[in-house]
């Protein structure tokens, strides 16, 4: 078990050496140079030369690969070409909205899709089965943006019963906090919990036809704990894998949840660097985002361990 | 002794495409208390319907109990509430099934499957109920229990799950056992120690069992009384002397000229009955057994046989009951 769980820790370090060059060279082969748009349309080709070699753009590729990967594991995420802020203080003053978005948003999804998917499964062929399932179709095939606008225009707009745009700390105030993550959280729910409810309404009707559930039944077991105890223990695996999924896919929907709320999170950092070529930014954030995938990764593959004992052997 | 189990006309069907099945058709037996019934007939005549509608456990859909009573110590089991029923299983009723690699929960451990019962029925605490699913599994024979609780059930064989499946049936000493092909997917040594664990113990707990399986040597072995089930009815039932000695059914012979024993003369050979179980969905409108039968008569084809009392205690469905004979059939080509 413990040898497990280290084998798998270890394996991180690869692929996040992999990741590390991966980040490193997409952001160099992407066209458009972060020292032309940084002098401006009326700088002569001497100013862009400047800028590069203050940039250290002008050293060899792999030189600038050796300084960057040497800065970053000594926790050096380096500087924003604009701002000239730390790329720490930048991320830490955006971290705050899509942290709060993301485990928010994630919660209300899985608190919200599993019971709704294991009630599906057991009242299979219901009317109930079907309102769930709509809901979960309509969810999963509703653009993100399109349904974020319609809750502005409706909730925010219209009824005035949230704020419009922005984002309020949750230090400053709580109330305005939770009027001001409502809407993006309920977008994030909605397709989050879809995905959710899809998977486990799947994964519980197999296992309700398993030997077992008759078992537990047998003992006189209601139904609560036949669902939640036996059949969604059993049914766990593949309803894990999608959240952790899920957890990967937040990260492109708070992209646009942020956007379209106008949040200044994450999400819209890296939107704006990108569309900057702010590079040292982008590289430090594509590193963040995907070691938070990894992590993701490596959360699911120790829950299969902890939920079904068979992975053990 | 008193009745235990009185079963009155149940019927249950399952509704499919191809149409109704009627799975379980006007079936009526008793059970008295201590007692040991053997249930036997061939696959798919509706034995472990029977029994999943006396736990009213029928899936469904497609399943449905259309009609009948189940008494049991008094009350209807088919007509008190779902809550209610979940207090007869497991306390009162205890089933085990016929897959034992399947019929564990694979992710859970099985100390903890063993606990619920005890936790549910008898109110006891987790101390509790794990030193009692340690005794449990030591009546059973299991080595080493305190150990075996906190493994999973992958971690053990297919005869060592049977045995704690009967711990876990008969953990709340239930009026009832239901073992419904306990053994049949057991090697046949296993199968003997299997069941002499189940007689031992429901012998001590004067526990009335019913044993459902396709071996008629286990029901002689084991069971005081016989019911012969045939296309969802029952076609005989006696006491075990009655239904071996002198059947009153031609599938009955049928059956137990397909035994193999030790005894049987050379010459004789083993018969398995011709032909195949009728089309459930689609049963004739006389007797159901006349494809297959030897004895089959006008009358046979023109109406269905009931169920009737041919000499003390004695039933058997069949037209021709007093024709039938034990020894007619195996030698017949
Ligand atoms: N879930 C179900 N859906 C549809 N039909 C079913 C279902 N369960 C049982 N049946 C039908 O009911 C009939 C009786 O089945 P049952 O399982 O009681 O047979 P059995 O006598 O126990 O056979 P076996 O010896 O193979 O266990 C079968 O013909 C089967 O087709
Ligand atoms: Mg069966």
């Amino acid at each position: 078990m413990t040898a497990y769980i280290f084998k798998r820790v270890l394996a991180v370090i690869p692929i996040l050496i992999f990741v590390g060059i991966a980040t490193f060279s997409l952001v160099h082969i992407a066209p458009g140079d972060a020292a032309n748009i940084m002098a401006g349309d009326y700088a002569g080709p001497d100013d862009v030369k400047l800028i590069r070699a203050e940039l250290g753009l002008d050293k060899p590729v792999t030189t600038q690969f050796w300084e960057w990967a040497g800065r970053t594991l000594r926790g050096d995420f380096g500087k924003s070409i604009y701002s000239g802020r730390t790329v720490a203080e930048l991320v830490s003053q955006r971290l705050e909205p899509t942290i709060a978005l993301t485990i928010v948003g994630g919660t209300v999804a899985v608190l919200l899709g599993i019971p709704m998917g294991v009630f599906a499964a057991w009242k299979a062929g219901s009317r109930w089965d079907r309102g769930i399932q709509i809901f979960a179709a309509l969810g999963i095939s509703i653009p993100g943006f399109w349904l974020g606008f319609i809750f502005i225009l409706a909730f925010a707009v219209y009824l005035r019963w949230f704020p419009v745009i922005g984002y309020v700390s949750i230090t400053e105030d709580v109330f305005g906090w939770i009027k001001s993550i409502t809407l993006p959280v309920a977008l994030l729910a909605i397709s989050g919990s879809s995905v959710i409810i899809r998977m486990t309404r799947g994964s519980i009707l197999e296992v309700l036809r398993e030997d077992y559930i008759r078992t537990a039944r047998a003992k006189g077991l209601a139904n609560k704990p036949v669902l939640f105890r036996h059949a969604l223990r059993a049914g766990a695996i593949p309803i894990i894998t999608v959240i952790g999924t899920l957890a990967g896919a937040l990260i492109t929907g708070v992209v646009v949840t942020e956007t379209v709320f106008t949040i200044p999170g994450l999400g819209r950092l890296v939107a704006e660097t990108v569309q900057n070529r702010d590079f040292p930014v982008v590289q430090s954030m594509l590193m963040l985002l995907a070691s938070f995938y990894v992590f993701i990764n490596l959360m699911v593959d120790l829950a299969y361990v902890f939920f079904d004992p068979r992975v053990r052997l | 002794m008193s009745t235990l189990l009185d079963v009155k006309n149940l019927s249950t069907h399952f509704n499919t495409s191809a149409g109704t099945i009627k799975a379980v058709n006007d079936v009526s037996f008793k059970l008295r208390e201590g007692e040991t019934l053997g249930l036997v007939g061939e696959s798919g005549c509706g034995k472990s319907v029977t029994a999943l509608s006396i736990m009213r456990l029928v899936p469904s859909p497609p399943g449905r109990i259309v009609s009948g009573d189940v008494i049991f110590q008094d009350q209807n089991l088919l007509k008190i509430s779902e809550e209610e029923m979940q207090n007869v299983r497991g306390r009162d009723i205890g089933m085990i099934f016929q897959e034992p690699m399947t019929s564990l929960n694979p992710v859970l451990s099985i100390g903890r499957q063993l606990r619920e019962p005890l936790e549910l029925h008898l109110g006891m605490t987790k101390q509790q109920s794990l030193s009692r699913s340690s005794e449990l599994l030591e009546l059973v024979g299991i080595p080493d229990p305190a150990t075996r609780l906190k493994t999973f059930p992958h971690q053990t064989s297919g005869g060592q799950r049977q045995r704690i499946m009967i711990a876990m049936a008969l953990s709340c000493e239930p009026k009832l056992l239901i073992a419904d092909e306990a053994t049949t997917a057991l090697d046949v040594t296993i199968q003997a120690q299997i069941l002499e664990i189940i007689k031992e113990l429901t012998d001590r707990l004067g526990t009335s069992v019913i044993i459902i399986t396709h071996n008629l040597g286990v029901v002689a072995r084991y069971a005081d009384s016989v019911n012969v089930m045939y296309a969802g009815k029952l076609r005989e039932s006696g006491s075990l002397d009655q239904v071996y000695k002198q059947p009153k059914h031609p599938y009955t012979v049928g059956l137990l000229n397909s035994v193999p024993t030790l005894d049987l003369d050379a010459d004789i050979r083993l018969q398995p009955i011709r032909g195949e179980i009728p089309n459930l969905t689609d049963l004739p409108k006389g007797c159901a057994f006349i494809d297959r039968c030897d004895y089959a008569e006008q009358k046979c084809q023109e109406s269905e046989p009931e169920l009737e009392e041919v000499e003390d205690a004695h039933f058997g469905a069949c037209w021709e009951h007093q024709r039938v004979n034990k020894n007619l059939l195996g030698i017949t080509p």
